[in-house]
């Protein structure tokens, strides 16, 4: 036999073989890939889908009934923002007239839209708690909901000035804390990094944010999907919450002073 | 080739530094990071300047100079080449750019959903695209000499880098189709959501076999240029291109293995992949053979007698045998810790954490670089001619990058397993769990420390010595077997691999429709 | 003999020397697939990370270890940047626990120190393994796939009690893990 066939023949030959152990014979040895016949085996060994556990799922404790969409974060027409000012007339009481709220309520001025709609919704769902809330956003319907949220991201933010010492940034923000399985702020939050659905913090009434954070540490507030949220809040001590608090409080001083 | 070289060392210099400040701010001797980003946004460019800039020039100025060197005539399409290297320099300047402020922190591996700065993508396309008009290039010269001299044997060295050349452009493909038609249409805002399990197989396709593209300098340096430099003869021919058509075969269909933790790949193909991945150990080990027994001829030939007696007769006053000597101890243990992550299972215990790292710097950036070193001193009088070299300095600088690599990466393995994971910007040694491990990121951090003195040894030191010339195998070569003179079938067995080996789980993958998930956007925008 | 010749032998006798290591090398793989059923996560299965915690195996209320009533342990996790959830996991020593996770954003993976239990989580699928873990002790658990600038705060525990112990406390049906609520 040639060379050159006897090399086809060797690599077809090392080539069968390795199919048949990696396809026959080493699924067989495990019960599930077996299951159904030895097609079924070869096609499980071969990466085709399928269901490996009857997993029966207990009723789902549910966080929240959002799914953040890309489109969600899209800028929306100039109609929308005019609507969403309209509506937002209703929300000045405790926000303020421009989205900056003199009360513990939150700022939305400049507010990330995909916040505000995931905020809304959760509070018509009653997914988020606040008697408050859940009965003012009852009444909207989706479209309101995005005009909405169209006006408070078109909000100017409240003025502040870029970080440049460090020194006053706390490690919490900066580095996280890793042992205790908390990132950065600023790796979510914005500094660094900003994940969807993580609102901007910058300027937030500082009592607004100790009380979302010993919600979310305690579980009573639970409208982040899978405890993204919780697993941070319940490793921190009042310390760090204080620290980090009074950090993005104040960062967000300008005009407003607060 | 000057030019490619020189912009491969420069780019090696700034990397290596990086380098050596990530494992130095990871350490127990540095406090952390104020900000994790400049941690990664570092190991990206690392990564990207060692794994896609360096090799690919050295390789594409080494086939220059052996496509004039070994068949003896200019180079066809000069021209081309030149258009090569500067889509090379532009597109790695486009992807620093990218990298440098920030929206490409994704890593040399940037496996989606994360998505970075389309620059970065596009620089990197260039950098590919510059390096197919060098393998086309070396076709072209390759059939022109044919023509001149039918029948004739093709020189060893041309053998193994046109080898090289198609095994890269074959292999290359897989992260084109990831970047070109799952990545980018993302990344330029065409579309939100991408398959991650597919992005990675077609990412693990080039992933393993690039690292051949990246040894072939060496190899051919050790088959072609080894011998004739400390005053022996190559053992064999034979073997030579029996390794590199091996190498052909056997480097690309196997890049599973670097999913085998993966979901999305059924448990027969991760055996296969295992399997044939012990093949493509093979030529290494042929090469061992024929090296040693190549360097034993040059020892006797000085006089050494007995079992052993060759190896103190050797010339180890001359750079070329102790950077041949240090290539292959590195090759011994790097090679060993590859059989480890080729074997199945016990990957597993090894998967992802720093051993992985460890094994990839002994093997790529010692055993390889090491000879990257050696054929660079050695072309450089043909390049330059300039004053001859004193072998003094490199030696040091080879004892100090030999030295250096071992030092980082032996501690490295360790650290491995005890469990240490990859990628991370900051450890809190002070937790009783991690206070073991301390030691042996310091210890790291001195290794890299010596590599990188001996990275600006070598950028300076770069000097010539006698006119070059190639190895002469020991037994003259009368005809080589037509197989081991041409490429058709061995190209065609690779193709056919991939077919057998990577049809079914990418074509499975893109057809499911319930797995593209969301895009996750990098840097701040 | 020619010189030639003795080259010849030589390189013959090297070749079928490394054919005996790479046999050595496969048979061991094979053996160890076939006898101690050790194999990577290759079971592959789909899911659409963007209703993971609407309902389903994976949505909140159903993370963490179970028992079924013959006997099966079963974890079920979720990776996401920056945390696994559940934080701790609670399982027995000595009995083989299956685990099935996946990932709600980018590409994740973890290791237990201290065991062999190493996995990728990619988005879209869902990874399945078995292991045994030998003793009681609490081992960290770290994601080992770069997810992004929170990657390295990303860790868990594991905490491994006894067969009893845990028998207690899953034994009802709930889902039990180790997080301090």
């Amino acid at each position: 036999m040639s060379a050159a066939r006897w090399s086809i023949v060797a690599l077809v030959v090392l080539t069968v073989v390795s199919f048949a152990v990696g396809f026959a014979w080493l699924p067989s040895e495990h019960g599930d890939f077996t299951a159904k016949g030895l097609w079924d085996t070869i096609c499980r060994a071969a990466g085709v889908p399928q269901k490996w556990s009857a997993g029966a799922p207990a009723a789902a404790t549910r966080s929240t009934r959002v799914v953040l969409d890309a489109s969600m974060q899209r800028p929306q027409a100039q109609d929308a923002i005019g609507r969403g000012a309209t509506l937002a007339l209703n929300c000045t009481m405790c926000h303020g007239p421009r989205g900056l709220s003199q009360a513990n309520a939150p700022n939305l001025a400049g507010q990330y839209p995909e916040v505000i709609i995931k905020q809304l919704m959760d509070y018509r769902g009653g997914d988020r708690a606040s008697s408050i809330m859940q009965a003012l956003a009852a009444n909207l319907s989706d479209a309101n909901i995005r005009d909405l949220a169209a006006y408070y991201t078109y909000l100017p933010r409240p003025r502040n000035a870029p970080v440049t010492d460090m020194s006053i940034v706390p490690a919490l923000v900066r580095v996280g804390d890793p042992m205790h399985n908390v990132a950065p702020c600023a790796a979510c939050h914005g500094g660094i990094e900003r994940k969807p659905g993580a609102p901007w913090l910058e300027g937030m009434p500082k009592e607004y944010l100790v009380e979302q954070l010993a919600a979310f540490a305690a579980g009573k507030r639970h409208n982040d999907s899978h405890g993204q949220m919780r697993n941070m809040a319940r490793n921190l001590t009042p310390q760090q919450i204080e620290e980090v608090a009074l950090f993005y409080a104040r960062h967000g001083e300008g005009e407003e002073g607060r | 080739m000057l030019a490619h070289f020189w912009l491969a060392f420069v780019a090696f210099a700034g990397a290596i530094v990086l380098g050596e400040w990530q494992m130095y701010v990871r350490s127990p001797l540095h406090a952390w990071l104020d900000n994790p980003e400049h941690y990664y946004r570092s190991v990206t460019v690392h990564g990207v300047v060692m794994a896609y800039v360096l090799p690919t020039l050295v390789a594409m100025g080494l086939g220059y100079a052996l496509s004039e060197l070994a068949l003896k005539r200019p180079l066809v399409g000069l021209r081309w080449a030149w258009a090569g290297f500067w889509l090379v320099l532009v597109g790695t300047a486009m992807a620093a750019a990218a990298m440098a402020s920030g929206h490409a922190s994704v890593l040399y591996t940037f496996y989606p959903p994360m998505i970075a700065s389309p620059f970065f993508y596009l620089g990197i396309v260039l950098v590919v695209v510059g390096s197919w008009i060098w393998v086309a290039l070396m076709s072209i010269n390759l059939r022109a000499w044919r023509k001149e001299n039918p029948g004739a044997a093709v020189p060893l060295a041309m053998f193994g880098n046109v080898a090289g050349a198609y095994l890269w452009a074959w292999t290359s493909i897989g992260a084109a189709i990831e970047i070109l038609v799952l990545i980018l249409p993302v990344a330029l805002g065409f579309k939100d959501t991408i398959d991650a399990g597919l992005a990675r197989v077609f990412f693990s396709w080039t992933l393993h076999a690039i690292v051949y593209f990246w040894l072939m300098p060496t190899y051919i340096a050790f088959y072609t240029l080894v011998p004739r430099a400390i005053g022996g003869r190559l053992y064999s021919d034979t073997m030579g291109r029996v390794a590199f058509v091996l190498f052909l075969v056997f480097s690309m269909p196997i890049g599973i293995h670097h999913l085998f933790a993966d979901p999305q790949i059924g448990a027969g193909f991760k055996f296969v992949h295992a399997a044939m991945t012990a093949m493509v150990s093979v030529p290494t080990l042929l090469t061992v053979f024929t090296i040693v027994a190549s360097v034993e001829i040059a020892g006797r030939m000085r006089g050494g007698k007995g079992a052993f007696g060759w190896i103190r007769a050797l010339p180890w006053e001359n750079p070329m045998m102790l950077a041949v000597a240090f290539s292959f101890v590195m090759l011994g243990f790097g090679g060993a810790g590859g059989l480890i992550n080729m074997s199945y299972q016990l990957n597993e215990s090894v998967h992802n954490t720093q051993w992985v790292t460890g094994h990839f710097h002994l093997i790529f950036g010692g055993a390889i670089v090491i000879m990257y070193f050696m054929i660079a001193y050695e072309l450089w009088p043909q390049l330059t001619a300039c004053a001859p070299l004193p072998a003094g300095p490199i030696r040091a600088q080879l004892w100090l990058w030999f030295a250096g690599m071992m030092v980082l990466t032996m501690p490295w393995h360790y650290v491995g397993i005890l469990g240490m994971p990859r990628r991370m910007a900051y450890f809190d040694f002070t937790a009783p769990a991690l206070q073991a491990q301390a030691w042996t990121v310091t210890a790291s951090a001195v290794g890299g420390a010596m590599l990188v003195v001996s990275a600006l040894v070598f950028v300076y030191v770069l000097a010539t010595a006698e006119p070059f010339t190639f190895s002469l195998p020991a037994h003259p070569v009368g005809r080589v077997p037509a197989l081991l003179n041409g490429y058709a079938l061995w190209v065609s067995m690779m193709i056919a691999l991939t077919v057998v080996n990577y049809g079914f789980p990418i074509a499975q993958l893109a057809a499911l429709k319930e797995t593209s998930v969301p895009a996750i956007p990098m840097g701040l925008r | 003999m020619s010189a030639e010749a003795v080259a010849v032998a030589a390189e013959r006798r090297w070749s079928r020397a490394v054919a005996a290591i790479i046999a050595v090398l496969v048979a061991m793989m094979v053996f160890t697939g076939v006898h101690w059923a050790s194999m990577p996560p290759s079971r592959v299965e789909t899911i659409d990370p963007r209703t993971l915690h609407i309902s389903g195996e994976f949505a909140e209320g159903n993370l963490g270890a179970t028992l079924s009533p013959e006997g099966k342990v079963v974890v079920r996790l979720v990776a996401q940047q920056y945390s696994f959830e559940p934080q701790c996991l609670l399982v027995p020593a000595g009995v083989p626990v299956t685990f099935r996770a996946t990932s709600t954003d980018v590409i994740h993976g973890f290791v237990v120190f201290g065991s062999n239990a190493n996995t990728m989580l990619i988005p879209g699928y869902v990874a399945t393994f078995t292991t045994t873990f030998p003793a009681v002790g609490e081992h960290m658990m770290p994601c080992h796939e770069y997810c992004g600038t929170g990657h390295e705060g990303m860790w868990a525990r594991v905490q491994v009690v006894s067969a009893d112990e845990f028998r207690k406390r899953a034994g009802n049906g709930s889902r039990v893990s180790c997080v301090r609520r």
